[in-house]
């Protein structure tokens, strides 16, 4: 590949007896809009967590623009660029919806041991661009708690995209949405991206929303990549058939 | 926005009102209600203190008294040990108290609800142990007494005023701290702590620090408490005087900056009144609380807020 923003060599993580993350060894392109799809219980979020520092790899390394990031805490990774959402919607809750990103913003910016002045008016335009960006409208200053689950994603986005991020990882960003708001959920994000030229790294489960906007495609099975490609050849793979439709292995 | 406007200038107004009768207590009440308003004023700031751990930060440290009383034990240690005048005692007392709190929080911090609250509370009983015992410099059971401020800064008005303006100086930097960019990312990690490291927040600092600060001001709390009394006791930091800031946030309301305030107002108020009655006024005062948390969970500030 010519210019991999992001690679993993040999990753592995067990739970117990269960081996969820097994060898792990992939690369992702610059800009690219990589998706991982895999059956429930693949170790596809294991993935992320082992790749953003959630989880500590038992062995292997991850490697971001060339540098090993391997057990990096994530907070640290937010400051060199790398993003990520949750599976499970995650946003501050006590907060409003332009203090969830602004709090994004102030830690991009370096600015969260700053004691003596107001949050509250600092970098609002930014922020308020930012969820213009996701197409979330309404009142900003309602707390986060009232959001439909819809756009609590969009706000999750924005609040991921607010350390301009060269490498974005999104853990299932159409979870628990309608099957005719996936498609359209997952290509603003894609038209973002492509703006941005940022890398994407993303989980789905919906496969007409993965083949349609996915660069390349791995397939996870028992936490070992057992496929990957284009979509169509990814499509094509017996294997790739097999897990999906037999379950067998 | 009109409303925040609105709501902006209530406030104002209410803080006038209650900075005025604040400053004209000693004017109109003899000493011993002098010394009831010095209470109220120094457990607002304990309070508020505590407040910024739980509701702000999401941590219930069960031993917060630790630094209320180390603070209090700080200045009579150095006014009867080592001969400091009162008020430079005062003064170093908070910086003792950031010093032990930053030895705890380095152990606390990355815990979670129940064992952050045990692990504080051993710390207390550990601190509480070694005051008790060492009778040499802290008078053990009997405490140590004798701490008069000198001249006229040891009037009761005097100590009143002086705590009003440390205290308010104080609740005023705290609740800057509360509203900062920092308060915002203790909210934020007492929200999602996962979250908040996925956006660049080192939670255990972000913890760490808070818990220094509370316990400074904690500290200095317990200092004017220390000097309006003229002595200190082991008992204010036994296990149950951490009980006191936890009933007055509860009482005053957990989700507000001046919650606590108004609690311990209500809390040292009725203590005293009941106490002139019968001396089962913690039975009253239970009643009271149980009231609070069944009828209005957000405290007197969320209920009168709607």
């Amino acid at each position: 590949m010519a210019d991999p923003i992001f690679r993993t060599r040999g990753l592995h993580k067990r739970f117990g007896g269960l081996a969820a993350a097994n060898d792990v060894s992939f690369e992702v392109e610059r800009a690219e809009f990589r998706a991982i799809i895999g059956p429930n219980g693949a170790g596809k979020s294991t993935l992320f967590n082992l790749i953003t520092g959630f989880l500590r790899p038992d062995a292997g390394s991850v490697l971001f623009e060339g540098r090993d990031i391997t057990g990096t805490p994530p907070y640290r990774l937010f400051r060199q660029g790398l993003s990520r959402t949750f599976q499970i919607t995650n946003i501050f809750t006590n907060l409003s919806v332009i203090e969830n990103v602004q709090i994004a913003l102030l830690s991009h910016h370096g600015r969260l041991y700053r004691v003596l002045q107001g949050a509250a008016r600092q970098l609002r335009a930014e922020a308020e661009d930012l969820l213009a960006l996701v197409g979330l409208a309404g009142n900003p200053s309602l707390h986060a708690s009232t959001l439909s689950h819809g756009d609590r994603k969009k706000l999750e986005l924005a609040v991921a995209l607010a350390n301009q991020p060269r490498l974005l990882f999104l853990d299932e960003p159409t979870a628990g949405m309608a099957a005719n708001e996936r498609l359209e959920a997952i290509r603003m994000v894609r038209r973002i991206a492509d703006e941005r030229e940022l890398t994407v790294v993303f989980t789905e489960h919906d496969m007409q929303v993965v083949f349609a906007v996915a660069d390349r495609i791995s397939v996870l099975h028992q936490g070992r990549i057992i496929a990957e490609g284009p979509p169509a050849e990814v499509r094509q793979s017996e294997d790739v058939q097999r897990v999906y439709l037999g379950g067998v292995v | 926005m009109g409303s925040v406007r609105t709501a902006g200038l209530s406030v104002r107004l209410a803080l006038i009102i209650v900075a005025a009768s604040a400053l004209l207590i000693p004017a109109f009440a003899g000493p011993f209600w002098v010394f009831v308003a010095i209470e109220v004023v120094v457990f607002a700031l304990y309070a508020v203190t505590f407040n910024l751990l739980f509701g702000f930060g999401g941590m219930l440290p069960f031993g917060h008294a630790a630094f209320f009383g180390l603070g209090a034990y700080a200045v009579a240690v150095l006014v009867k040990k080592a001969a400091w005048h009162p008020l430079l005692a005062l003064g170093a007392a908070p910086f003792a108290c950031a010093v032990a709190a930053a030895f705890v929080a380095v152990f606390c911090v990355r815990l979670t609800g129940i064992y952050l609250g045990m692990l504080s509370f051993a710390f207390q009983m550990l601190l509480y142990t070694v005051i008790f015992k060492w009778y040499s410099l802290t008078g053990g059971d009997d405490g140590l007494s004798g701490l008069a401020v000198p001249g006229l800064l040891g009037r009761p008005e005097a100590l009143y005023y002086l705590s009003l303006a440390l205290v308010a100086v104080s609740l005023a930097f705290l609740w800057r701290l509360v509203h900062s960019p920092f308060g915002k990312g203790l909210q934020a990690a007492k929200s999602n702590p996962h979250k908040s490291a996925a956006i660049g927040i080192n939670v255990a600092l972000h913890r760490g620090i808070a818990f220094v600060i509370a316990g400074a001001f904690a500290g200095l709390a317990g200092a004017l408490f220390a000097l309006a009394n003229q002595s200190v006791f082991p008992g204010w930091l036994n296990w149950t005087a951490s009980a006191v800031p936890i009933v007055m946030t509860v009482l005053g309301g957990v989700h507000s900056f001046i919650g606590p305030v108004i609690g311990s107002a209500v809390y040292v108020v009725l203590q005293t009144v009941l106490t002139g009655y019968t001396e089962y006024w913690a039975l009253i005062l239970g009643a009271l609380v149980i009231g609070i948390v069944m009828l209005m969970p957000e405290g007197i500030m969320g209920y009168f807020r709607g």
